[in-house]
C-alpha cells in the first residue's frame, strides 16, 4: 500500500510539476499582438508606410520617373535596355519584368502597410489630433498608391483591409479604382488634403 | 554540374595575384572563359568542421494495480549539442567570383526534448470474449536554442591563418552575432481498444487528441480516431475448404494528423526595419509594421485513409497472399504558399493550410514456403504495388496570365504540379528530330529566323504564324515521374549449413529528367562528352544536333540556332527510368554445432553480401533511383536527376557470433 501511495504521489508530481504555457510568445521578435497600443506605435506604423517610397528602386527613388516622365512627352529614353525600351514605348510583353512587376509589388507593400494603419490606429487610446492626422496621412498615401496603380496599370485589385494569405480580390474597373482614390482623399478625417492652394 | 576546361591548370605560381593568393586555375578573359568551380581550390579555401553530440535516455516504472490492469509511467529525454565551425580564407575558386573577406563563423546549438507518458493497460478475457487496450496521457516538449558569431578578416602571420573569432578584426561592424530560441509543446490523450470474439471477429478502435502550441489557439487540438474490423472467415463452421488454412477479410478507416511547421507562425511578427527620412535635415525616424503575412487559422493537416484487404494462407500453409486496396486524402496540407503581389507580402512565403492530395493504390504480396524437411529449404516472396497520386487543391496562386483564370498549378523548374494531375509532371517543349536540310526549316516556319540544317525541330503547339515562334506557350505535359508499378522479390534458401538470400527491386514506367545529360549535351561547356555524335552534312543519321559557336565577334549576329538547341525545357532530356535492380545477395555459412560447443559459442555465422550489384535499365544517367533536386523543391521535382551520388555497390564480408 505504501508503495502505491508513493507511486501516485510521484506521478501527480510528474503531471503537475511543469507549467505548460501554450500561449508563450515568440521570444525572438515582438508580434503584432503587442503592437498598435500607443501613439508611438501609430507614428512608427505610418513612418513604415512612407518608407515604402524608397524600399526598392520600383517607386520614387528611381522607376516612378521611368513610368511617368519617360512614357510621356516630357522625357525620352534610349539605350541598350530592351525591357526599358519596351516599357517606355508601351510594348508590354513580359508582366514579370522587374520594371513592371517590382513597381506593382512595391505599391502593394505600401498599401498593405497603409491598410494596417487605417485598420488599427482608430482603436488606439492616444492624442486625438495626432490620431486623426496619422489616419489622414495613411489614407492620403493609400490614395497616392492606388492613383499610380490605376494610372499605369489600369485595373488594380482593391485591397482595403490588412491582407490575409487567402484573399483573392477581383480586379477593379478603372472607374472603381479612381472612385476609391477620391473616397480616401475625401475620408481623410484631417484637412491635409483640403488646404487652399496658394495663389 | 561543373566541368572545368581541361587546358586550365589546377594551380600555378603564374596565377598568383591579390585576388588569387593560392594561384588557383579557373580561366580568365585572356586565356579561356570558364563557368566552373575549381574544386581543389574550394577544398583549400573553405573548411567546415561539425561536431554533433546526442544523448538519449528513457526510464519507466510499472505498477500492477489488479489482474489485467497496470499503470506505467515512462519518461524520455533527448538532447543534442551541435557545434559548427566554418572558415573561409582569402582567394577565389571561379572566374568572376566577387571578392569576399576571409572569415570564421561559429555556431552552437542545443536541442532538448522530453516526454512524460502515463498509460493504463488493461487485458480482460471472458469465455470467447477477449478485450484489451490502453488509455494514456502524454506531454512532449521540444526546444532548440542557438547562438552564432562571425568575425571578418582572419589574422595571418607567416602564412598561417588564425581561425578563432578572437583573432579576427575587432573594428566596428566586423564581428556579428545572432541567437534565438524556439520551443513548442504537445499534450495528448490517447486510447486503444482491441476486441476479439472467438478469434473470428476482430475489432480495433483507436483515438487520440493532440494539443500542439504551434497552431492557432482556436485550432490547437486535433482529434484523430481510427477503426478497423476483421473477419476470419476460415474459423466459421460453414467454411470448410481444406485447401484454405486461414482467410481473413479486413477493412479500416482512420485519420492521422501531421504538424510539419515551426512555432510562432500563426501571428504576424513586427518588422522594425522600415525607417523613413523626413525634413530639411534628412532625419531618420523609426518605423515598424507587419511585413510578412500570417495565417491566423493554422490547423492540423489531416490524412484520411480507407483500406480494404484480405490475408490468406493456402495449401498446407505453403502459399500466402495479402492484398490491400487503399485510398488516402491529405487535407489542409501545410505548405509555404507563394503569394500574389497584390497582398504586399515580404520576407518569405507564409505557411498556410492549403492543398489537398489524393493517393490511391493496390498492393499484392505473394509468398511460397517449401516447408521442406530435408537439407534444402527455400521460400520466395514477391510483391507488386500500383500507386497513383492526384492533386486536388493548391490554394491561392493568383491569376494565370495565359488564361485570365485562377492559376491551378505550381511551376518548379521544368515540372508543373497541376490540379487533377500528379505532383511534378514534366511540362516541356516537344522535339521532333533534326532539320536535315534548308527546305525542312522553311516548311516548319516557326524557327525559320535562325535554324539551320542539323538543328533541333521543336513542335510549335501554339502557332502564331511567325518565323520566330518557339516559346513557353508551346510547352505541354510530357511525362510523369511516378512509376506505373513497383515490384520486389525476396528469395531465401538454405542447404545444410549454407544459406543464400537474394533481393530484387524494380520500378517501371516512370520518366526522368536527365539534368546531367542536359548539361553535357547542350554543348554549353568548353569540353564535350566522348560519345557525342553531332550532325554533319555527311553524318545525318543521328539525334545529336550540330556543333557550333553561338557567340559572334565583331558585330556579326550570334548563331541563335546553337542557343535554341541548348534549351533545357524540352523532352530531349526526358528518358524512361524503368529499372530492375539486384539489391542484395548474401551467401552465408553457419559453423557446425561441434565447433560451437568446442568454442563455447551459441551461434557463429560467416557471410558475404553484395548490395546494388547489378541494375538493368535503359536509363543513361548514373542511377535511375533518383532522389529529386534538393532544397525547397524536393517535393515538386521528384523526377529530376541532377547527378546525385548514385547508390553505392557495397561488398561486405561479415562474421557474427553469439555467446
Amino acid at each position: 500500500m505504501k508503495k502505491s501511495i508513493t507511486l501516485i504521489v510521484f506521478s501527480c508530481i510528474a503531471l503537475l510539476s511543469c507549467e505548460r504555457d501554450f500561449d508563450a510568445p515568440n521570444p525572438n521578435s515582438p508580434t503584432i499582438a503587442s503592437f498598435w497600443q500607443s501613439g508611438e506605435d501609430a507614428q512608427k506604423g505610418v513612418n513604415a508606410v512612407y518608407s515604402t517610397f524608397y524600399r526598392t528602386p520600383g517607386l520614387y527613388s528611381r522607376w516612378m520617373f521611368y513610368h511617368g516622365i519617360l512614357k510621356s512627352d516630357e522625357g525620352f529614353g534610349s539605350g541598350g535596355d530592351g525591357g526599358l525600351n519596351n516599357l517606355v514605348s508601351f510594348n508590354q510583353n513580359d508582366y514579370n519584368l522587374g520594371l513592371t512587376a517590382l513597381t506593382w509589388d512595391t505599391f502593394y507593400v505600401g498599401i498593405f502597410r497603409a491598410n494596417q494603419v487605417i485598420a488599427y490606429v482608430p482603436n488606439i487610446a492616444m492624442d486625438e489630433t495626432k490620431q486623426r492626422q496619422i489616419i489622414a496621412e495613411a489614407k492620403f498615401l493609400r490614395a497616392l498608391f492606388y492613383y499610380n496603380l490605376t494610372l499605369y496599370y489600369g485595373r488594380p485589385p482593391l485591397m482595403l483591409e490588412p491582407s490575409q494569405p487567402l484573399d483573392v480580390p477581383a480586379n477593379a474597373t478603372t472607374e472603381e479604382a479612381y472612385a476609391q482614390v477620391i473616397q480616401d482623399l475625401d475620408d481623410a478625417p484631417f484637412p491635409i488634403c483640403q488646404r487652399p492652394i496658394p495663389a | 554540374m561543373w566541368s572545368m576546361s581541361p587546358i586550365v591548370p589546377v594551380q600555378s605560381d603564374a596565377l598568383i595575384n591579390d585576388q588569387n593568393p593560392g594561384g588557383w586555375g579557373y580561366g580568365s578573359t585572356n586565356t579561356v572563359n570558364t563557368f566552373s568551380r575549381n574544386q581543389v581550390a574550394v577544398a583549400n579555401i573553405t573548411s567546415i568542421e561539425s561536431n554533433f553530440v546526442k544523448l538519449l535516455g528513457n526510464a519507466f516504472i510499472q505498477y500492477k494495480i489488479a489482474d489485467g490492469l497496470s499503470y506505467k509511467f515512462n519518461a524520455g529525454l533527448e538532447t543534442s549539442f551541435d557545434k559548427i565551425n566554418a572558415v573561409r580564407k582569402n582567394g577565389s575558386w571561379y572566374q568572376n567570383q566577387s571578392p569576399e573577406n576571409s572569415q570564421v563563423t561559429d555556431n552552437r546549438s542545443q536541442f532538448f526534448s522530453y516526454l512524460f507518458e502515463h498509460t493504463l493497460n488493461f487485458d480482460y478475457n471472458l469465455g470467447k470474449h477477449s478485450i484489451n487496450g490502453v488509455v494514456g496521457y502524454t506531454q512532449q516538449t521540444y526546444q532548440t536554442d542557438f547562438v552564432s558569431g562571425t568575425g571578418l578578416f582572419l589574422a595571418q602571420f607567416g602564412g598561417n591563418y588564425f581561425t578563432t573569432i578572437t583573432s579576427t578584426s575587432n573594428l566596428p561592424g566586423d564581428r556579428t552575432a545572432s541567437g534565438g530560441l524556439t520551443k513548442y509543446l504537445i499534450n495528448s490523450y490517447l486510447g486503444r481498444l482491441n476486441y476479439t470474439f472467438d478469434d473470428k471477429y476482430l475489432a480495433t478502435f483507436t483515438f487520440r487528441s493532440d494539443k500542439d502550441s504551434r497552431f492557432s489557439p482556436e485550432f490547437r487540438t486535433g482529434y484523430f480516431p481510427s477503426g478497423a474490423l476483421a473477419w476470419r472467415i476460415s474459423n466459421e463452421k460453414f467454411f470448410n475448404l481444406d485447401w484454405v488454412n486461414d482467410l481473413k477479410i479486413r477493412g479500416s478507416y482512420g485519420v492521422l494528423g501531421a504538424a510539419n511547421l515551426n512555432p510562432y507562425q500563426y501571428i504576424g511578427f513586427l518588422n522594425q526595419g522600415p525607417n523613413a527620412v523626413f525634413g530639411p535635415n534628412q532625419e531618420g525616424v523609426a518605423g515598424a509594421i507587419q511585413a510578412k503575412l500570417a495565417s491566423g487559422d493554422l490547423r492540423w493537416e489531416e490524412k484520411k485513409t480507407t483500406n480494404l484487404g484480405f490475408d490468406a494462407t493456402l495449401f498446407n500453409n505453403k502459399f500466402n497472399i495479402t492484398f490491400d486496396a487503399f485510398r488516402s486524402v491529405s487535407e489542409d496540407v501545410l505548405v509555404p504558399q507563394p503569394l500574389p503581389g497584390y497582398l504586399g507580402n515580404l520576407q518569405g512565403d507564409p505557411i498556410v493550410n492549403i492543398g489537398s492530395v489524393l493517393n490511391k493504390g493496390l498492393e499484392l504480396d505473394l509468398g511460397y514456403n517449401s516447408r521442406a524437411t530435408g537439407n534444402f529449404k527455400w521460400n520466395v516472396a514477391a510483391n507488386v504495388s500500383v500507386i497513383r497520386n492526384e492533386i486536388l487543391e493548391l490554394g491561392n496562386l493568383g491569376i494565370d496570365e495565359a488564361t485570365g483564370m485562377r492559376r491551378d498549378y505550381i511551376s518548379s523548374g521544368n515540372t508543373r504540379s497541376q490540379v487533377g494531375r500528379s505532383i511534378g509532371d514534366f511540362y516541356v517543349l516537344r522535339t521532333n528530330g533534326l532539320f536535315q536540310n534548308e527546305a525542312e526549316v522553311i516548311a516548319h516556319n516557326a524557327q525559320a529566323d535562325y535554324a539551320q540544317p542539323g538543328d533541333i525541330r521543336y513542335v510549335n503547339l501554339q502557332d502564331d504564324g511567325t518565323t520566330d515562334d518557339i516559346n513557353n506557350n508551346d510547352r505541354e505535359f510530357a511525362g510523369s515521374p511516378w512509376p506505373d508499378f513497383t515490384t520486389g522479390l525476396q528469395f531465401d534458401s538454405s542447404y545444410k549449413n549454407f544459406s543464400l538470400n537474394v533481393q530484387l527491386y524494380g520500378a517501371f514506367g516512370m520518366d526522368l529528367y536527365n539534368d546531367v545529360r542536359n548539361d553535357l549535351d547542350s554543348y554549353g561547356y568548353s569540353n564535350y562528352r566522348r560519345a557525342i555524335d553531332p550532325w554533319r552534312p555527311d553524318n545525318t543519321n543521328t539525334s545529336d544536333p550540330r556543333l557550333g559557336v553561338s557567340y559572334a565577334a565583331g558585330g556579326m549576329p550570334a548563331d541563335r540556332g546553337i542557343v535554341s538547341n541548348a534549351r533545357d525545357n524540352s523532352d530531349r532530356w526526358l528518358e524512361d527510368g524503368s529499372y530492375l535492380r539486384i539489391r542484395n545477395v548474401e551467401v552465408g555459412y553457419d559453423l557446425p554445432q561441434p565447433w560451437l560447443d568446442k568454442m563455447e559459442m551459441n551461434s557463429a555465422r560467416i557471410f558475404l553480401s553484395g548490395q546494388n550489384l547489378i541494375t538493368f535499365t535503359g536509363y543513361s544517367g548514373l542511377d535511375p533511383d533518383v532522389v529529386g533536386v534538393g532544397g525547397e523543391n524536393i517535393n515538386l521535382e521528384p523526377g529530376v536527376d541532377n547527378g546525385n551520388y548514385p547508390s553505392s555497390r557495397i561488398i561486405s564480408l561479415g562474421f557474427s557470433v553469439g555467446f
